[in-house]
Order: structure tokens, then sequence, then C-alpha cells
């Protein structure tokens, strides 16, 4: 890595003031693919993720460590609010209105799974560095790449997360009684 | 947490002369100060047991028999090697539970005694049953993670791994108290809501559990646990099955089948192990026992997900047993 590649200077300024002169307004398109293997248990309806390939673009990686290990963590998350992440109220006393709302669960979390970062590098969102920002994108696409892949393990589409042993038999059991996928 | 008093115990006799009242043993701690902490127990004073060596161990007696300290931790369990060889069953329900930390921790007493996880019972807000109340929340309410059997009166499923592969085992439990030890089959050690909603063992007040005991088996024993949880490692089952089966001659003689998470105790399958007694254990053969295990289920409005799993872990975990293959992945 150069040095004049993420120095500011003031003759780049129009390469990341793309609103407008002298507006510092961000090109944030940065794009994001995930493709998950699942292993679906037909029996127990328990879903693990065998492996996530992660393809992410963040404008210049700087520091690819950090950026994988973002990438890493962000695909951990994604994989927990598929599966496991879930506030569980009390139906009646959490909305009665005699006592505070309290979730009876706290969240679980995955643990790991293999997945694997692919960083391109894209030149879009162009900063003075040409860096750009890869702090949210991991997460959004894993839980319905997670999803699809359970979908073309089984037919039957997960409406709705996480996505449980009770919903996935659930899933199943319509499909068996000829329900729509 | 309330304030409280700390002493320490050198011997079972020490510890004896110290609990009951508002004392409570601590061994490894990991429950008890949840439940101090969560606000539904605040003893006025804990003795500490974990320096008790006399309970500590685990020793093969005259007459073949298995003696384990209860402040053996599961780590120890998982990791003994004739626990491994002769009781499988034992040593991967202790190796599954919670976190290797834990488990370095915790003690099979301590597992065996733990109150159970029912989230109306953790919970402050909810006085129920178990805590003196009028009402099982859980009955109406939020029950994903309850009973599947016996839950008419409180929905509790019994926390312990270790207690479904021992029941499995036919363990026996020796209880300790100021005057005398007695020594009873850990299968009728546990109680029913119906016996008494407020407790789920026969531990007296004034008693420590002062060790477990598995008879060598009379026959060749093959054992096998398999526990699902919704994830891979640090939960609780949704469910879990332990069996011992004795195979002579290709033909099933002798069967112990217990689900755990099943029921408010480690629930003996009966008309499962009648169901493949006199049979070679095979895919049919375990398939058709499963059915009977989840036979008879009164699961509640939101836990009848739980049936498949249990009949899938039945057959399979018979089918490990056998050797017909299968078993717990690591």
């Amino acid at each position: 890595l150069q040095t004049e590649q993420i120095a500011a200077r003031a003759d780049r300024s129009k390469d990341y003031s793309v609103a407008g002169e002298g507006n510092f307004g961000f090109e944030s398109s940065y794009g994001g693919v995930q493709f998950a293997e699942v292993a679906v248990d037909t029996e127990t309806g328990v879903i693990k993720v065998e492996r996530v390939v992660a393809v992410h673009d963040c404008g210049r990686p700087i520091n690819p460590l950090a950026i994988e290990s973002q990438i890493n963590g962000g695909v951990l998350q994604g994989i927990s609010y598929a599966l496991y992440e879930d506030r569980v109220l009390d139906s009646r006393h959490g909305r009665d209105g005699q006592r505070e709302p309290r979730a009876v669960q706290d969240r679980r979390l995955a643990r790991d799974a293999e997945d694997e970062a692919i960083i391109i590098e894209e030149y879009v969102g162009r900063s003075s560095t040409d860096a750009g920002g890869i702090g949210e994108p991991s997460t959004i696409p894993t839980a319905a790449a997670v999803a699809n892949a359970v979908y073309n393990a089984t037919g039957v589409r997960m409406r709705e997360l996480p996505m449980t042993p009770a919903r996935v038999l659930a899933a199943l059991d319509g499909r068996a009684k000829g329900g729509a996928a | 947490v309330n304030s409280f008093e700390w002493t320490e115990a050198a011997t079972v006799a020490d510890a004896l002369t110290q609990v009951g009242g508002g004392s409570v043993v601590k061994a490894g701690g990991l429950d008890l100060l949840d439940r101090m902490k969560e606000g539904i127990d605040s003893p006025s004073r804990l003795v500490n047991i974990r320096n008790v060596r006399e309970l500590r161990g685990i020793r093969q007696e005259r007459g073949g028999s298995l003696w384990l300290g209860p402040l053996t931790t599961l780590a120890e369990l998982d990791a003994h090697p004739v626990v491994r060889r002769t009781f499988t069953a034992l040593a991967d329900a202790a190796g599954h539970a919670a976190t290797p930390q834990i488990r370095n921790v915790a003690t099979l007493g301590g597992n065996l005694l733990q109150r159970p996880r029912c989230w109306y019972f953790r919970s402050e807000d909810f006085h129920c049953r178990k805590k003196g109340g009028s009402t099982c929340y859980a009955l109406e309410g939020e029950n994903q993670y309850h009973a599947i059997f016996g839950n008419e009166v409180c929905a509790i499923v019994h926390p312990s791994a270790t207690a479904t592969a021992l029941v499995a085992l036919e363990a026996r439990i020796e209880l300790t108290g100021p005057k005398e030890k007695r020594e009873i089959a850990l299968e009728d050690f546990f109680l029913t809501p119906e016996e008494d909603v407020r407790r789920e063992n026969k531990l007296g007040e004034r008693e420590l559990i002062t060790g477990v005991r598995l008879q060598a088996p009379v026959h060749p024993v093959r054992t096998a646990y398999l526990k699902q949880g919704e994830k891979e490692s640090f939960d609780w089952p949704l469910a879990d099955v332990a069996v011992a089966l004795n195979i002579t001659g290709g033909t099933c003689r002798v069967a112990s089948i217990i689900l755990g998470a099943a029921a408010p105790v480690p629930l003996r399958a009966r008309e499962a192990e009648k169901a493949l007694v006199g049979k070679a254990v095979n895919e049919e053969t375990a398939r058709a026992a499963a059915k009977e295990a989840v036979r008879g289920a009164t699961p509640l409005a939101r836990n009848a997900y739980k049936l498949p799993i249990f009949e899938a872990l039945v057959r399979r975990a018979l089918l490990a047993a056998s050797g017909a293959g299968g078993g717990i992945k690591k």
C-alpha cells in the first residue's frame, strides 16, 4: 500500500465529493453476496450451517485481516439471528401492562461455522483513502442465504426467524401434508 | 444478591453440623449463585464443601461397583477411562453439558440437584407453584421448552443430563444425614410435582449426597446418550435420551430407556423397553420402540415439536448402543 493511495489531497476532492462540489456526500452502494451450505436434519428440524462464503466490496482494503475478522463476525451474527436469537415475551403478562414486559429468554449466539471471506477491491465508494465501509454489510445477507439453502435442501420456505427446530418441523410437516412450499 | 455468611467445611461430619435452617451447601456453586443473583434464593449462610476430600474421586469398590464422589466434576466424569468404557452414556452426558469452563467446576452432586430451568421459575416476577404460588404460568404461557409428559401440575423438565444417564444405568444414590446414611435408587430419588411441587428430590434439609454408585453390570451392557439442543454447545437439551441394553445372542435381553427434558423427572419409557426386549435391535425394532417412547405424551401448545425429536433420538440411541451405527457427534 502506497502512502499516496490513502492520503487526502486537494486534487482528489472531486473523487470523493460525488454528491456535488464541496459536499462530502458518500457513494455508498457497496455490494455483497453470500452463499450458505447447510445440513437439515429432517427428523429433528435442526439446521447446521456447514459453510458460508461471503464476498464483499469495501473499497480499498487497508487492513485485510481486520476486514476479514469483521466479515467473520458479521456472518456469525447473521447465523445467530437466522437460527437462534429471539426475545420471548410472555404473551399475557408481557402485554397487560401490569408488569414490565420482560424477555423470558435472552438471545443465544452461534458458536462457529466455517466461513470464507472474499474481499473485492471495487473503488466506487470514494473517500480520501478510497476505503469504504464493512461494518454492517456482512450481517445483512447471511440469514437469507441460510434460508435459501434450507429451501434448496428441503423444498420448504422458511418465513420466520429464527429458524428453530419447531418451525422447521412445522414447515416440513406442512410440505408432507401437501401444503404450499 | 443478599448478604450472607460463608463457612468452610473440612469433612462430611463438619458439613453436617452446619447445614439446615437458612444454611445451604455450596459445591461448584454454579446454579446456586445464579439463583441468588436471580433473586429466587437468599440463603443466610453458604457452607462450602468444595474442599471436603472424602467426597472427591471415582473408586472401584469390592464387588466391582463404581463409587462416584459427588464432587467429581463433569469434566472428570467425561475423561475417566472406566466411566467412558463401561458407562459411556454417563461420560457423554457429562461431556456434552454446558461448556468446558463450566464442566471443569460443576460437580456431579450439583448437577443432580440443579433447580429447573423453567423461565417462569427463574424469573422473580412470577410467583409460580414451585415458589408457593397457585399457578403454573407455563401451562398457558411460553411452554416451548417444557414437559411433554407429567405436566399437569407443573411443567418443568428435569435439568440434569447426568441424571438421565445415571437412571438408565440404574445408579443408586447415597444420602448422609446427621444420624444415618441411606442409599436409594436414583430413579426413586426424584419427586414428581404431584408428590411435592416445591422440591425436585428427596434430599433432606440436613442431608448431603455422599456418593453415587454404579453396580458392575451383571451382563455386558451397551449404553448410549444423545442430546439435541438448539445449539451444538452451551445449551440445555430440547431432548436427551440415555439407553442401556444387554444384547445376548443377537437378542435384547434387558433394555433401559430414559428420556430427559421430557418430564419433571428423568422418565423411563417403559412401553419402549417392553417393545424391544426379546427382539434383535435393528432399524425396524428401534423405530417401533421409539414410537412407543412418545406414545401417551401430553404436549402443551408450543412443544409438540419435541415428539419427533424424541422419537429420532430414541431410535438413534438404540442403534448407537447396539453398535448398528449412529452415536453422538463430538
